[in-house]
C-alpha cells in the first residue's frame, strides 16, 4: 500500500479532534492553575503527559489490534497483581504506585486491560450465549472492580459496569440475559424502599417466565430473581454492620447535599462559574469563579466548568461537538470492523469514553452527584490521559483494518 | 455487530449529550445573566483556615518545633479596581513610606488579583495595636495574624528537624487523595516529613464576606463549614542539652556526632555539620538563599549522620574481629603466623601498617587495642571474603537501619558476588585484606558504625535506631507509639564479647582516656579526598554501658584526636540524662587497667544473650 493509501485510511478528523481536545485541556490545567506569575507547573507537566500519551498511541495504533487482543489475558493478570499490589504498597489513600519518580493509578490501565481482554473473550459464541457462559465476563469485570473498592475508589469502580454492560451489548448478549445480568445492581439500588423491591422482583420472574421458551435456562433465571431478593433484603443488614466513616463515604456518594464538607458548595460554585459564562465567557485566566478559587479541584474534577466560564456557551459546545466525533467515529468503526473482536473492542472504547465525559460533564452541570471522575483529555492526570490516547489508537488501529472505512 | 445495537448505543450518547447541551442553554444563555449576577456579587469567599502544624518536643519536653503567629498588614482592595488616590496617600502618610513604594508592596504583596495584598509582614504586638486603632479610619487596611512554624532553637537540631515547603506537583498528585490542595506547605526534609502524616492537621473552611465597594472585611462563619483540626505534637528522643552540648564541637568541620542509649536505641543526640537553618524554609525560601544551599561545597542539606556512607576504617575490625572469633578461626588468645613488622607482604603485594616500626605478634584483643593493620590483615585472609560478609550482615550491615529520618543510606559491605560482577573469576583477592581493615569496597554511614558499637554494648541487640516516640493530640491522648524495636539478635557470644570490649578499652587506654571507664575504638581512614577520616566509635560505661557514641570528621585526621570529645560527652550524660545516681556503679577496687588485662571480668553473667 502506497502512502497515500495509508493516510486515507487514517481518521484525520479523530485525530484533529482529540489533539485539539489535549491542547485546549493544557491551556485549561494552565488556567486553573495559574497564580499570576509565568506559566504554572501543572501546565507544563500535562503536556509532558499529552507527549506520554501521544507516545503511547503510536504501538496502540501500528500493533494490528488482533496481535494486542492475544497479550490482553496478559495484560489483565498484570493489572490486577498492579491492583492488589497497590493496596500494599500505594501511597495517597492506595490508589497510587511510584514507578520511579513517576507514580500512576493502575485503575486506569485496568480499565483498558479490561476492556481489551472483554473484547477478545466476547467474540466466542459459547460465552455470550448461556447465562453460564456470562458469568465469565461478569467475573472479570467484578475482580478489579472490588479491587478499586477496596483502594478505596468508588467513583472509578462504578466506570466498570457500565463497561461491561456496553460490551455485552455490543456483543449482541440478548436483551433478557443483560436483563437478568442487571437485576441484581437494581435490586440493590432499591433495597432502600421494600415495596418497590418487592414489586421489582414480582416484575423480574414474570419476564423470565414469559421467556422461558426463548432459553433453556428457566432455572438460572429464577436464581437470579432469588439472587436480587437476597441482595435486596439483606442490603439494610449490611448497611448497619458498615462503620459510621463508611456509611458518611457512600451517602457522599449518593446524595452529595449530606457532605459536612459542603461538595454541594462545589456543586452550586460549579454551576454559577458554568451559566455566568454566558455566551462567549469571560476570557481566557479571567474566570472570577476559577481564581477566586471558589471551585474546588478546578484542574482536575471541574476542568470543565473552568472551560465554560472562560469561554462561555460557544467554548462548552464546541468541547462537546469534539468529544461527539470522538463517539462517533467509534460507533463507525465498529460498523465497519463488522463481525469480529474489533466491534466489540470499538464499543469498548465508546463506553468508555461515553462514561467518562457524562459522568463528569454531568457533575459539572449539576446533573449528577460529585464523583472523582476525570475528564479525558482535559482534567490534569497522567494515567487518564495516557489511557484516553491508547483508547483512541486502538479504534485507528481497527478502522485501518477494516474492509470498507465510513466517512460521515 | 447489530445495525440496530448500533443506533441504540449512539442513540444513548445523543440523549445525554443533547441533555447536557440542554443544561448548557439553560445554565448559560436563558439564566446566564442572573449566574453572572451572581458571580459578580459573590460576596462570600470560601477561605482555607490552615490547621495548626502539630508540634516537635524533645525528650524533656521542650519544644524544637512550635507554632508562631505572625501579624500581617492587609491591603484590601482587590486590583480590579482602580486605587483611590485619597486612600493611597493617607495610608503612605501612615506608614511613612512614598506613595510609590506603597503601590509597588500592593502590586508585589498579591497572589491573585482579587485577594487583599500583603504590604507589610512580621508586625510586632505595638504595630497591631496602632493598627487595629486606625481601623475606622482606614478601611483599606486590616490586620491578620497567621499561623507560621517555629524553631525555637534556631539552627539546633536542623537535619533532625528537616525544614518545610510548598508542595510539588509531583507530591500533590500523590497526596491529594490525603486532603492536600495547592499551595499546601508540608514537610520536605527530616522528621518535618517523615512525620508528616501525625504533624499536618485537617485544614478548614470558613466563609468570609467581602464587600468590595466599601472594602469591609465580614467573617460570616469563620468555624463555619469545616473547622480546623490541629496537627499531631511529636515525642522524640533528642535531648536539647545535650544536642546544644554537641553541635559546637563540629563547627566548621564536615562531620557527625551521633550520641546514643544502648539500652533502647534510643537517639539522644544527633548533629551533622554543615547544618542550614530551617527558619529559611519556612514560608518559602529566597531563590537565593536556595541556590547558595544547594551549591555549597560542604553540602549543608546532606545529613551525614545517616544520608552518605564512608570509608570506616579501623572501626570496622569490630566487624573482623566478630567473624574471626564466631567462626571460631581464630582462638582468643591465638597469635598470627607473621608478626607486625611494619608491613605484611601478600603475593607481589606489600600491606602497610599504620606504625612503620611494627608492633609485634599480637592476639585479638591486642590487634584491636594497637589497631594493627597486620594483624587484621592475616585474619582477613584466614576469614575470608564470605565470613567476613555473614558477619557484617549479621550486624545488620549493608542496609539502612530504619532510623526515622529521610534519604538513608544502606552503605556498602564486603561481598564476593560484587567482586566476581566487577572484575569476574580474576577479582583481587588482596581485597578482603583491605575490607579486613574497613578500607576498599566498604562504606559504613555514622549511624550504621554506631549501631555496631551499641550492639557490642547491650550484648547483642540490634536496635532500630528511635528517635520519635510517640504522636499525641493536644489532650496528651498518645495516637500512635513507636515503642523501642529489636531488629534482630547478632552472634556475639559472651566470651567474645568481653575480648572485643578488652580491646576496646586497651584501644581507649593506650591514650590514657579512660574516665568513665570508656572503652572504643579509633579510625583513621584513608579516602580519595585528602586528609583521612577521622573515627571514634565509644561507650561507657565499659563494665554496663550506658551510652554509645559515634563522631565522624570528614578529613579529620587521626580518630584517636577525638576521644576526649567522646569522654566529654559521656561526661555531659552521666551528669545531665542517665544521671549520677543512676550511672552504675565500677565493681569494688577493679580499675579500668584492669578490664584491658582481664576479658574475664567482662563476662556479662545476666540473662541477657
Amino acid at each position: 500500500m502506497n502512502r497515500r493509501a495509508i493516510i486515507r485510511r487514517v481518521d484525520l478528523l479523530l485525530l484533529v479532534s482529540v489533539l485539539l481536545l489535549a491542547v485546549i485541556g493544557v491551556f485549561a490545567v494552565g488556567s486553573a492553575t495559574y497564580d499570576g506569575t509565568g506559566v504554572p507547573a501543572f501546565a507544563r507537566r500535562q503536556l509532558g503527559w499529552v507527549g506520554l500519551g501521544v507516545l503511547a498511541f503510536i504501538p496502540a495504533a501500528a500493533v494490528p489490534y488482533r496481535y494486542i487482543l492475544k497479550v490482553a489475558p496478559f495484560l489483565y493478570a498484570f493489572a490486577v497483581v498492579l491492583l492488589v499490589l497497590v493496596l500494599f504498597t500505594g501511597s495517597g489513600a492506595r490508589r497510587w504506585l511510584a514507578v520511579g519518580p513517576f507514580s500512576f493509578q493502575p485503575s486506569e490501565f485496568a480499565k483498558v486491560a479490561l476492556i481489551l481482554s472483554l473484547a477478545g473473550l466476547l467474540s466466542y459464541k459459547r460465552v455470550t450465549e448461556s447465562l453460564g457462559g456470562l458469568l465469565v465476563p461478569v467475573v472479570l469485570a467484578a475482580v478489579p472492580a472490588l479491587l478499586v473498592i477496596a483502594e478505596p475508589d468508588l467513583g472509578t469502580a462504578v466506570v466498570f459496569i457500565p463497561l461491561l454492560f456496553g460490551m455485552l451489548f455490543a456483543a449482541g448478549v440478548s436483551y433478557t440475559r443483560l436483563f437478568i445480568l442487571v437485576s441484581p445492581f437494581i435490586a440493590l439500588v432499591l433495597s432502600f424502599n421494600i415495596w418497590l423491591l418487592g414489586l421489582f422482583i414480582a416484575a423480574s420472574a414474570v419476564v423470565v417466565y414469559i421467556n422461558r421458551w426463548r432459553f433453556g435456562e428457566k432455572t438460572l433465571g429464577f436464581s437470579a430473581a432469588g439472587l436480587c431478593a437476597l441482595i435486596g433484603f439483606s442490603a439494610p443488614f449490611f448497611w448497619n454492620m458498615l462503620k459510621e466513616y463508611q456509611k458518611q463515604r457512600l451517602l457522599t456518594f449518593i446524595s452529595p447535599e449530606v457532605d459536612p464538607r459542603g461538595a454541594g458548595y462545589s456543586i452550586i460554585q460549579a454551576k454559577i462559574a458554568v451559566g455566568s459564562g454566558q455566551l462567549f465567557g469571560k476570557g481566557y485566566l479571567d474566570g472570577t469563579q476559577v481564581h477566586l478559587r471558589f471551585l474546588p479541584e478546578p484542574h482536575t474534577d471541574f476542568i470543565y466548568p473552568v472551560i465554560a466560564e472562560e469561554f462561555g456557551f460557544v467554548g462548552s459546545v464546541f468541547i462537546l461537538v469534539l468529544f461527539f466525533v470522538i463517539l462517533y467515529r467509534a460507533i463507525a468503526v465498529c460498523r465497519d470492523a463488522g463481525p469480529g473482536p474489533g466491534g466489540v473492542l470499538a464499543a469498548g472504547v465508546f463506553v468508555y469514553f461515553l462514561t467518562h465525559i457524562v459522568v463528569n460533564l454531568g457533575m459539572a452541570v449539576g446533573f449528577l452527584p460529585v464523583v472523582g471522575l476525570p475528564l479525558p483529555f482535559l482534567s490534569y492526570g497522567g494515567s487518564i490521559t495516557v489511557a484516553s490516547f491508547v483508547m483512541v489508537g486502538l479504534l485507528v488501529d481497527i478502522a485501518y483494518r477494516s474492509r470498507t472505512i465510513t466517512r460521515w | 455487530m447489530n445495525v440496530y445495537r448500533r443506533y441504540v448505543m449512539l442513540g444513548f450518547a445523543v440523549i445525554l449529550f443533547g441533555a447536557i447541551f440542554v443544561r448548557l442553554w439553560v445554565l448559560q444563555i436563558t439564566y446566564g445573566a442572573e449566574y453572572a449576577e451572581l458571580s459578580r456579587i459573590n460576596r462570600i469567599r470560601n477561605i482555607p483556615i490552615p490547621a495548626l502544624r502539630g508540634r516537635i518536643f524533645d525528650r524533656t519536653g521542650k519544644p524544637l518545633a512550635d507554632n508562631g503567629a505572625e501579624y500581617r498588614l492587609l491591603w484590601m482592595l482587590p486590583a480590579t479596581d482602580a486605587i483611590p488616590p485619597e486612600a493611597l496617600e493617607r495610608t503612605a502618610k501612615l506608614l511613612a513610606i512614598a506613595e510609590e513604594e506603597l503601590e509597588q508592596r500592593i502590586s508585589e504583596g498579591r497572589v491573585y488579583n482579587y485577594e487583599p495584598a500583603v504590604i507589610a509582614s512580621g508586625l510586632s504586638g505595638d504595630d497591631v495595636l496602632f493598627f487595629e486603632e486606625k481601623r475606622a479610619d482606614y478601611p483599606e487596611l486590616a490586620v491578620i495574624s497567621v499561623p507560621i512554624r517555629m524553631y525555637p532553637e534556631g539552627k539546633l537540631a536542623c537535619h533532625i528537624l528537616g525544614c518545610l515547603g510548598e508542595i510539588s506537583p509531583a507530591q500533590l498528585e500523590i497526596m491529594r487523595d490525603d486532603g492536600y490542595k495547592m499551595g499546601d506547605i508540608i514537610g520536605q526534609n527530616g522528621l518535618e516529613l517523615m512525620m508528616e502524616t501525625h504533624l499536618h492537621g485537617v485544614d478548614g473552611a470558613g466563609l468570609v464576606e467581602v464587600n468590595s465597594l466599601e472594602t469591609k472585611l465580614g467573617v460570616v462563619d469563620y468555624e463555619g463549614i469545616h473547622p480546623t483540626v490541629p496537627g499531631l505534637d511529636v515525642y522524640t528522643t533528642v535531648d536539647v542539652g545535650l544536642q546544644t552540648f554537641v553541635e559546637p564541637y563540629l563547627e566548621g568541620l564536615n562531620g557527625a556526632i551521633i550520641v546514643m542509649d544502648p539500652g533502647n536505641g534510643d537517639v539522644w543526640a544527633l548533629a551533622s555539620s554543615p547544618g542550614y537553618d530551617p527558619r529559611d524554609f519556612v514560608g518559602g525560601i529566597e531563590p537565593s538563599k536556595w541556590v547558595e544551599l544547594a551549591t555549597d561545597p560542604d553540602f549543608p542539606l546532606l545529613n551525614r549522620a545517616v544520608q552518605s556512607g564512608y570509608p570506616p576504617g579501623s572501626t570496622f575490625k569490630i566487624v573482623t574481629a566478630t567473624a574471626a572469633l564466631e567462626t571460631g578461626i581464630v582462638e582468643p588468645n591465638e597469635r598470627m603466623p607473621v608478626a607486625c613488622y611494619g608491613a605484611y607482604r601478600y603475593g607481589r603485594w606489600l600491606f602497610h601498617c599504620w606504625n612503620p616500626s611494627g608492633h609485634g605478634p599480637l592476639t585479638i584483643a591486642g590487634g584491636l587495642k594497637n589497631s594493627c593493620n597486620v594483624f587484621f590483615f592475616q585474619v582477613g585472609h584466614k576469614v575470608g571474603i564470605d565470613n567476613l560478609e555473614k558477619y557484617a550482615r549479621a550486624y545488620l550491615l549493608g542496609e539502612p537501619t530504619g532510623i526515622d529520618l529521610p534519604g538513608e543510606t544502606s552503605g556498602m559491605i564486603p561481598e564476593r558476588s560484587r567482586l566476581e560482577k566487577r572484575w569476574g573469576d580474576k577479582w583481587p583477592r588482596g581485597e578482603v585484606l583491605n575490607n579486613a581493615i574497613g578500607q576498599g569496597q566498604v562504606l559504613l554511614s555514622p549511624i550504621q558504625e554506631l549501631s555496631v558499637v551499641t550492639t557490642v554494648a547491650n550484648g547483642g541487640y540490634i536496635y532500630r535506631p528511635r528517635l520519635v516516640c510517640y504522636a499525641a493530640g493536644r489532650d496528651g491522648s498518645t495516637v500512635k507509639s513507636y515503642p523501642p524495636e529489636i531488629r534482630a539478635v547478632s552472634p556475639l557470644s559472651r566470651e567474645h564479647r568481653a575480648i572485643i570490649l578488652q580491646g576496646m578499652m586497651g584501644a581507649v587506654g593506650r591514650f590514657g582516656a579512660n574516665e568513665h571507664y570508656l572503652a572504643g575504638k579509633t579510625g583513621s581512614a584513608e579516602n580519595p579526598h585528602g586528609k583521612t577520616h577521622a573515627w571514634f566509635v565509644g561507650l561507657a560505661p565499659v563494665y554496663d554501658p550506658q551510652v554509645t557514641l559515634c563522631i565522624f570528621i570528614e578529613n579529620g585526621g587521626y580518630g584517636e584526636s577525638y576521644i576526649k570529645w567522646g569522654k566529654a560527652i559521656v561526661g555531659y550524660c552521666r551528669e545531665n540524662i542517665v544521671s549520677e545516681t543512676d550511672w552504675p556503679e565500677a565493681p569494688p577496687g577493679v580499675t579500668p587497667k584492669d578490664y584491658e588485662n582481664s576479658p574475664e571480668l567482662l563476662v556479662r553473667t545476666d540473662e541477657n544473650p
